[in-house]
Protein backbone atom coordinates (compact mmCIF):
# COMPACT_ATOMS: atom_id res chain seq x y z
CA UNK A 1 0.00 0.00 0.00
CA UNK A 2 3.00 2.40 1.17
CA UNK A 3 4.58 2.03 -2.60
CA UNK A 4 0.74 2.60 -3.89
CA UNK A 5 0.81 5.84 -2.38
CA UNK A 6 4.36 6.49 -3.19
CA UNK A 7 3.49 6.06 -7.09
CA UNK A 8 0.39 8.41 -6.65
CA UNK A 9 2.42 11.07 -4.82
CA UNK A 10 5.27 10.28 -7.68
CA UNK A 11 2.39 10.52 -10.19
CA UNK A 12 0.83 13.82 -9.05
CA UNK A 13 4.77 15.30 -8.25
CA UNK A 14 5.45 14.91 -12.13
CA UNK A 15 2.65 16.24 -13.59
CA UNK A 16 2.49 18.96 -11.22
CA UNK A 17 5.65 20.01 -12.74
CA UNK A 18 5.38 19.38 -16.47
CA UNK A 19 2.37 21.75 -15.40
CA UNK A 20 4.00 23.96 -13.84
CA UNK A 21 7.33 24.02 -16.49
CA UNK A 22 5.15 24.30 -19.42
CA UNK A 23 3.74 27.81 -17.34
CA UNK A 24 6.74 28.75 -16.20
CA UNK A 25 8.36 28.25 -19.75
CA UNK A 26 5.86 30.34 -21.45
CA UNK A 27 5.80 33.92 -18.63
CA UNK A 28 9.58 33.67 -19.20
CA UNK A 29 9.47 34.00 -22.98
CA UNK A 30 6.92 36.41 -23.28
CA UNK A 31 8.91 38.32 -20.75
CA UNK A 32 12.33 37.80 -22.69
CA UNK A 33 10.25 38.44 -26.03
CA UNK A 34 8.65 41.68 -25.08
CA UNK A 35 11.97 42.51 -23.81
CA UNK A 36 13.51 42.30 -27.07
CA UNK A 37 10.50 44.34 -29.27
CA UNK A 38 11.60 47.04 -26.94
CA UNK A 39 14.97 47.15 -28.93
CA UNK A 40 15.23 50.02 -31.66
CA UNK A 41 14.55 49.09 -35.37
CA UNK A 42 17.43 50.80 -35.73
CA UNK A 43 20.87 52.29 -34.57
CA UNK A 44 21.61 56.16 -34.22
CA UNK A 45 23.50 57.63 -36.63
CA UNK A 46 25.78 60.02 -35.44
CA UNK A 47 24.12 63.12 -36.27
CA UNK A 48 21.66 61.85 -33.56
CA UNK A 49 23.15 63.06 -30.27
CA UNK A 50 19.20 62.19 -28.41
CA UNK A 51 20.76 59.36 -26.99
CA UNK A 52 17.24 58.04 -26.45
CA UNK A 53 17.61 55.28 -29.15
CA UNK A 54 20.52 54.06 -27.13
CA UNK A 55 19.00 54.30 -23.98
CA UNK A 56 15.61 52.55 -25.20
CA UNK A 57 18.44 49.71 -26.53
CA UNK A 58 20.35 49.74 -22.84
CA UNK A 59 17.54 49.16 -21.17
CA UNK A 60 15.99 46.51 -23.08
CA UNK A 61 18.89 44.47 -23.14
CA UNK A 62 19.57 45.31 -19.58
CA UNK A 63 15.66 43.82 -18.46
CA UNK A 64 16.18 40.79 -20.82
CA UNK A 65 19.58 40.26 -18.96
CA UNK A 66 17.90 40.67 -15.16
CA UNK A 67 15.03 38.05 -16.27
CA UNK A 68 17.80 35.20 -17.75
CA UNK A 69 19.68 35.92 -14.89
CA UNK A 70 16.87 34.66 -12.79
CA UNK A 71 15.79 31.72 -15.10
CA UNK A 72 18.44 30.70 -17.27
CA UNK A 73 19.01 27.59 -14.54
CA UNK A 74 15.96 26.69 -14.37
CA UNK A 75 15.36 26.70 -18.51
CA UNK A 76 18.52 24.82 -18.22
CA UNK A 77 17.14 22.05 -16.17
CA UNK A 78 14.11 21.70 -18.02
CA UNK A 79 14.85 22.43 -21.63
CA UNK A 80 18.83 21.96 -21.66
CA UNK A 81 21.48 23.94 -22.20
CA UNK A 82 21.86 24.12 -26.02
CA UNK A 83 18.76 26.17 -26.52
CA UNK A 84 19.74 28.62 -23.32
CA UNK A 85 23.23 28.44 -24.95
CA UNK A 86 21.96 29.49 -28.40
CA UNK A 87 19.77 32.13 -27.28
CA UNK A 88 22.88 33.91 -24.92
CA UNK A 89 24.66 33.55 -28.00
CA UNK A 90 22.25 35.35 -30.38
CA UNK A 91 21.86 37.72 -27.39
CA UNK A 92 25.16 38.68 -27.04
CA UNK A 93 25.55 39.24 -30.84
CA UNK A 94 23.25 41.66 -30.88
CA UNK A 95 24.24 43.92 -28.38
CA UNK A 96 27.91 43.69 -30.13
CA UNK A 97 26.27 44.55 -33.74
CA UNK A 98 24.35 47.55 -32.06
CA UNK A 99 27.05 48.81 -30.42
CA UNK A 100 29.78 47.79 -33.60
CA UNK A 101 26.97 49.69 -35.62
CA UNK A 102 26.43 46.67 -37.88
CA UNK A 103 22.48 47.34 -38.82
CA UNK A 104 21.54 44.07 -40.80
CA UNK A 105 24.03 42.65 -38.59
CA UNK A 106 22.17 44.01 -35.44
CA UNK A 107 18.75 43.13 -37.00
CA UNK A 108 19.70 39.62 -38.20
CA UNK A 109 20.79 38.90 -35.03
CA UNK A 110 17.42 40.48 -33.22
CA UNK A 111 15.67 38.06 -35.58
CA UNK A 112 17.25 34.99 -35.01
CA UNK A 113 17.17 35.41 -30.94
CA UNK A 114 13.19 36.13 -31.36
CA UNK A 115 13.12 33.33 -33.52
CA UNK A 116 15.33 31.10 -30.83
CA UNK A 117 12.55 32.32 -28.23
CA UNK A 118 9.36 31.36 -29.62
CA UNK A 119 11.37 28.02 -30.45
CA UNK A 120 11.43 27.91 -26.95
CA UNK A 121 7.78 29.09 -26.27
CA UNK A 122 6.31 26.62 -28.54
CA UNK A 123 8.81 23.54 -27.49
CA UNK A 124 7.38 23.86 -24.54
CA UNK A 125 3.89 24.58 -24.46
CA UNK A 126 0.73 22.19 -24.22
CA UNK A 127 -0.69 21.87 -27.40
CA UNK A 128 -1.72 19.78 -30.38
CA UNK A 129 0.38 20.67 -32.57
CA UNK A 130 3.57 20.04 -30.11
CA UNK A 131 2.20 16.89 -29.09
CA UNK A 132 1.96 15.95 -32.37
CA UNK B 1 33.07 13.97 -20.85
CA UNK B 2 32.65 14.84 -17.02
CA UNK B 3 28.70 15.47 -17.70
CA UNK B 4 28.50 12.00 -19.58
CA UNK B 5 30.66 10.46 -16.79
CA UNK B 6 27.97 12.37 -14.05
CA UNK B 7 25.09 11.68 -16.06
CA UNK B 8 25.72 8.21 -16.00
CA UNK B 9 26.57 7.57 -12.61
CA UNK B 10 22.85 9.79 -11.41
CA UNK B 11 21.21 7.56 -14.05
CA UNK B 12 22.51 4.39 -12.88
CA UNK B 13 21.93 4.91 -9.27
CA UNK B 14 18.24 6.29 -9.79
CA UNK B 15 17.32 3.95 -12.68
CA UNK B 16 18.37 0.75 -9.49
CA UNK B 17 15.88 3.12 -6.91
CA UNK B 18 12.65 3.10 -9.58
CA UNK B 19 13.44 -0.71 -9.97
CA UNK B 20 13.43 -1.37 -6.83
CA UNK B 21 10.33 0.36 -6.18
CA UNK B 22 8.25 -1.47 -9.01
CA UNK B 23 9.53 -4.70 -7.60
CA UNK B 24 11.35 -8.12 -7.67
CA UNK B 25 8.63 -9.05 -10.31
CA UNK B 26 11.05 -7.35 -12.58
CA UNK B 27 13.88 -9.42 -12.26
CA UNK B 28 11.87 -12.71 -12.74
CA UNK B 29 9.67 -13.04 -15.00
CA UNK B 30 7.47 -10.50 -17.17
CA UNK B 31 4.09 -9.41 -17.58
CA UNK B 32 3.25 -7.72 -20.85
CA UNK B 33 2.98 -4.44 -19.30
CA UNK B 34 6.67 -5.01 -17.83
CA UNK B 35 7.92 -5.92 -20.64
CA UNK B 36 6.91 -3.01 -22.32
CA UNK B 37 8.14 -0.44 -18.76
CA UNK B 38 11.21 -2.05 -19.41
CA UNK B 39 12.40 -1.58 -22.82
CA UNK B 40 11.40 1.91 -22.71
CA UNK B 41 12.83 2.70 -19.42
CA UNK B 42 16.58 1.75 -21.24
CA UNK B 43 15.75 3.83 -24.11
CA UNK B 44 14.63 7.18 -21.60
CA UNK B 45 17.95 6.11 -19.72
CA UNK B 46 20.14 5.97 -22.46
CA UNK B 47 19.34 9.20 -24.01
CA UNK B 48 20.56 12.15 -22.04
CA UNK B 49 24.15 10.15 -21.50
CA UNK B 50 24.79 9.82 -25.30
CA UNK B 51 23.25 13.17 -26.23
CA UNK B 52 24.43 16.01 -24.16
CA UNK B 53 22.14 18.73 -25.65
CA UNK B 54 19.37 16.89 -24.38
CA UNK B 55 18.24 17.88 -20.33
CA UNK B 56 18.76 15.56 -17.85
CA UNK B 57 15.11 15.82 -16.80
CA UNK B 58 14.40 14.68 -20.32
CA UNK B 59 14.95 11.51 -18.79
CA UNK B 60 14.25 11.34 -15.43
CA UNK B 61 10.84 12.78 -15.90
CA UNK B 62 9.37 10.17 -17.82
CA UNK B 63 10.77 7.52 -15.93
CA UNK B 64 9.60 8.50 -12.95
CA UNK B 65 6.12 8.53 -14.90
CA UNK B 66 6.26 5.29 -16.61
CA UNK B 67 7.30 3.78 -13.31
CA UNK B 68 4.32 5.54 -11.37
CA UNK B 69 2.26 4.88 -13.83
CA UNK B 70 2.80 0.74 -13.94
CA UNK B 71 2.88 0.71 -10.27
CA UNK B 72 -0.03 2.04 -10.04
CA UNK B 73 -1.60 0.02 -13.19
CA UNK B 74 -0.73 -3.81 -11.52
CA UNK B 75 -1.94 -2.34 -7.87
CA UNK B 76 -5.85 -1.82 -10.14
CA UNK B 77 -4.91 -4.88 -12.00
CA UNK B 78 -4.71 -7.18 -9.09
CA UNK B 79 -7.95 -5.27 -7.70
CA UNK B 80 -9.67 -5.75 -10.60
CA UNK B 81 -9.26 -9.51 -12.51
CA UNK B 82 -11.30 -7.69 -16.41
CA UNK B 83 -8.32 -5.46 -16.37
CA UNK B 84 -5.83 -8.13 -14.89
CA UNK B 85 -6.90 -10.23 -18.23
CA UNK B 86 -7.45 -6.75 -20.40
CA UNK B 87 -3.47 -5.89 -19.73
CA UNK B 88 -1.82 -9.70 -19.51
CA UNK B 89 -4.20 -11.92 -20.53
CA UNK B 90 -4.63 -15.45 -19.05
CA UNK B 91 -3.29 -18.71 -19.07
CA UNK B 92 -4.30 -21.04 -21.87
CA UNK B 93 -4.88 -24.66 -21.57
CA UNK B 94 -2.62 -26.52 -24.42
CA UNK B 95 -3.55 -30.00 -23.19
CA UNK B 96 -5.93 -31.30 -21.03
CA UNK B 97 -5.98 -34.60 -19.30
CA UNK B 98 -3.40 -35.60 -21.95
CA UNK B 99 -5.69 -34.44 -24.67
CA UNK B 100 -3.89 -31.78 -27.02
CA UNK B 101 -6.36 -28.92 -28.05
CA UNK B 102 -5.33 -27.76 -31.44
CA UNK B 103 -7.39 -24.22 -31.21
CA UNK B 104 -5.54 -23.59 -28.14
CA UNK B 105 -2.25 -24.20 -30.19
CA UNK B 106 -3.42 -22.03 -33.39
CA UNK B 107 -5.01 -19.13 -31.27
CA UNK B 108 -1.56 -18.94 -29.56
CA UNK B 109 0.22 -19.13 -32.83
CA UNK B 110 2.26 -21.70 -31.78
CA UNK B 111 3.56 -24.60 -33.95
CA UNK B 112 3.21 -28.56 -32.84
CA UNK B 113 6.70 -28.64 -33.25
CA UNK B 114 7.71 -25.85 -30.79
CA UNK B 115 5.07 -26.79 -28.45
CA UNK B 116 6.90 -30.41 -28.39
CA UNK B 117 10.61 -28.80 -28.20
CA UNK B 118 9.24 -26.53 -25.11
CA UNK B 119 8.30 -30.86 -23.46
CA UNK B 120 11.50 -31.98 -24.18
CA UNK B 121 13.11 -28.99 -22.41
CA UNK B 122 10.96 -30.12 -19.86
CA UNK B 123 12.55 -33.57 -19.37
CA UNK B 124 9.10 -34.78 -21.63
CA UNK B 125 10.01 -37.10 -24.58
CA UNK B 126 6.19 -37.82 -25.60
CA UNK B 127 2.93 -35.94 -25.28
CA UNK B 128 1.28 -39.02 -23.85
CA UNK B 129 3.35 -38.32 -20.45
CA UNK B 130 1.41 -35.36 -20.14
CA UNK B 131 -1.63 -34.51 -17.99
CA UNK B 132 -1.63 -31.05 -18.45
CA UNK B 133 0.57 -28.24 -20.29
CA UNK B 134 -0.32 -24.70 -19.92
CA UNK B 135 1.04 -21.66 -21.53
CA UNK B 136 1.37 -18.93 -18.75
CA UNK B 137 0.43 -15.71 -19.70
CA UNK B 138 4.41 -14.98 -19.30
CA UNK B 139 4.94 -16.99 -22.72
CA UNK B 140 6.28 -20.15 -20.40
CA UNK B 141 5.06 -23.15 -20.37
CA UNK B 142 4.00 -25.49 -17.13
CA UNK B 143 3.64 -28.60 -18.15
CA UNK B 144 2.01 -31.60 -15.09
CA UNK B 145 3.33 -35.24 -15.64
CA UNK B 146 -0.03 -38.28 -16.15
CA UNK B 147 0.03 -40.30 -13.01
CA UNK B 148 1.89 -42.90 -14.75
CA UNK B 149 4.95 -40.73 -16.20
CA UNK B 150 5.36 -38.92 -12.41
CA UNK B 151 8.63 -39.38 -10.05
CA UNK B 152 7.91 -41.63 -7.69
CA UNK B 153 7.68 -39.96 -4.09
CA UNK B 154 7.65 -40.79 -0.88
CA UNK B 155 4.19 -40.56 -0.51
CA UNK B 156 3.91 -43.23 -3.17
CA UNK B 157 6.22 -45.35 -1.48
CA UNK B 158 4.41 -44.50 1.89
CA UNK B 159 7.72 -43.60 3.21
CA UNK B 160 8.03 -40.94 5.66
CA UNK B 161 10.79 -38.48 5.18
CA UNK B 162 11.71 -35.47 7.50
CA UNK B 163 13.15 -33.35 4.67
CA UNK B 164 15.91 -31.20 5.01
CA UNK B 165 14.17 -27.87 4.48
CA UNK B 166 16.63 -25.43 2.99
CA UNK B 167 19.89 -24.62 4.17
CA UNK B 168 20.54 -21.35 5.78
CA UNK B 169 23.99 -19.82 5.25
CA UNK B 170 25.26 -18.56 8.74
CA UNK B 171 29.13 -17.84 7.64
CA UNK B 172 29.97 -16.44 4.23
CA UNK B 173 33.23 -15.79 3.24
CA UNK B 174 34.43 -15.54 6.53
CA UNK B 175 31.29 -13.20 8.25
CA UNK B 176 28.61 -14.02 9.75
CA UNK B 177 25.17 -13.59 8.82
CA UNK B 178 23.14 -12.33 12.46
CA UNK B 179 20.05 -12.47 10.62
CA UNK B 180 20.38 -15.89 9.00
CA UNK B 181 21.57 -16.80 12.92
CA UNK B 182 18.32 -15.51 14.55
CA UNK B 183 16.20 -17.03 11.65
CA UNK B 184 17.17 -20.08 12.65
CA UNK B 185 17.43 -19.32 16.36
CA UNK B 186 20.30 -20.12 16.85
CA UNK B 187 22.76 -17.74 19.21
CA UNK B 188 26.95 -17.01 18.77
CA UNK B 189 27.88 -19.87 21.60
CA UNK B 190 25.72 -22.37 19.59
CA UNK B 191 27.92 -21.50 16.41
CA UNK B 192 31.36 -20.86 18.34
CA UNK B 193 30.72 -24.56 20.02
CA UNK B 194 30.25 -25.82 16.43
CA UNK B 195 33.34 -24.53 15.06
CA UNK B 196 35.34 -25.74 17.89
CA UNK B 197 33.92 -29.39 17.59
CA UNK B 198 35.46 -28.89 14.24
CA UNK B 199 38.71 -27.12 15.01
CA UNK B 200 38.06 -24.40 12.69
CA UNK B 201 38.07 -20.19 13.44
CA UNK B 202 35.16 -17.67 11.90
CA UNK B 203 38.16 -16.63 9.58
CA UNK B 204 39.01 -19.57 8.06
CA UNK B 205 35.76 -20.81 6.67
CA UNK B 206 34.38 -20.26 3.04
CA UNK B 207 30.98 -21.29 4.14
CA UNK B 208 29.05 -22.64 6.93
CA UNK B 209 24.95 -23.80 5.93
CA UNK B 210 22.36 -25.55 8.55
CA UNK B 211 19.03 -26.90 7.77
CA UNK B 212 15.91 -27.57 8.74
CA UNK B 213 17.23 -31.05 10.03
CA UNK B 214 19.96 -29.83 12.12
CA UNK B 215 22.62 -31.30 9.28
CA UNK B 216 25.37 -28.80 9.03
CA UNK B 217 27.98 -28.44 6.11
CA UNK B 218 30.58 -26.52 6.74
CA UNK B 219 33.81 -25.54 3.53
CA UNK B 220 36.61 -24.18 4.09
CA UNK B 221 38.42 -21.42 2.51
CA UNK B 222 41.05 -23.19 -0.08
CA UNK B 223 43.71 -20.61 1.73
CA UNK B 224 43.35 -22.15 4.90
Amino acid sequence: MKILLLAIAILVLVTGMVIWESLFVADTTASLLHAVEQMPDNIPTAEDLSGKNFVSFHHAYDTFCKIWRNTRWILNLFVGNAGTERIEGYLEETGVRYLAGDIPGYLSARKKLIAELEKLRDLEKLSFDSFT
Amino acid sequence: MVTVYLRTVFIYVFLLCTMRLMGKRQMGDLQVSELIITFMLSELAVSPITDRELSIMNALLPILLLVSIEVIVSFASTRCNTLKRLLNGSPTVLVEKGKLSRKALSDNRMELDELLSELRQKGFGSLDEVDYAILEENGKLSVFPLPDAAPVTCGDMRLSHPGKGIAHPLIIDGKISERELNGCRKNRSWLDRELHKRGVEIGQVFLLTLDDAGGIVCLLREDT
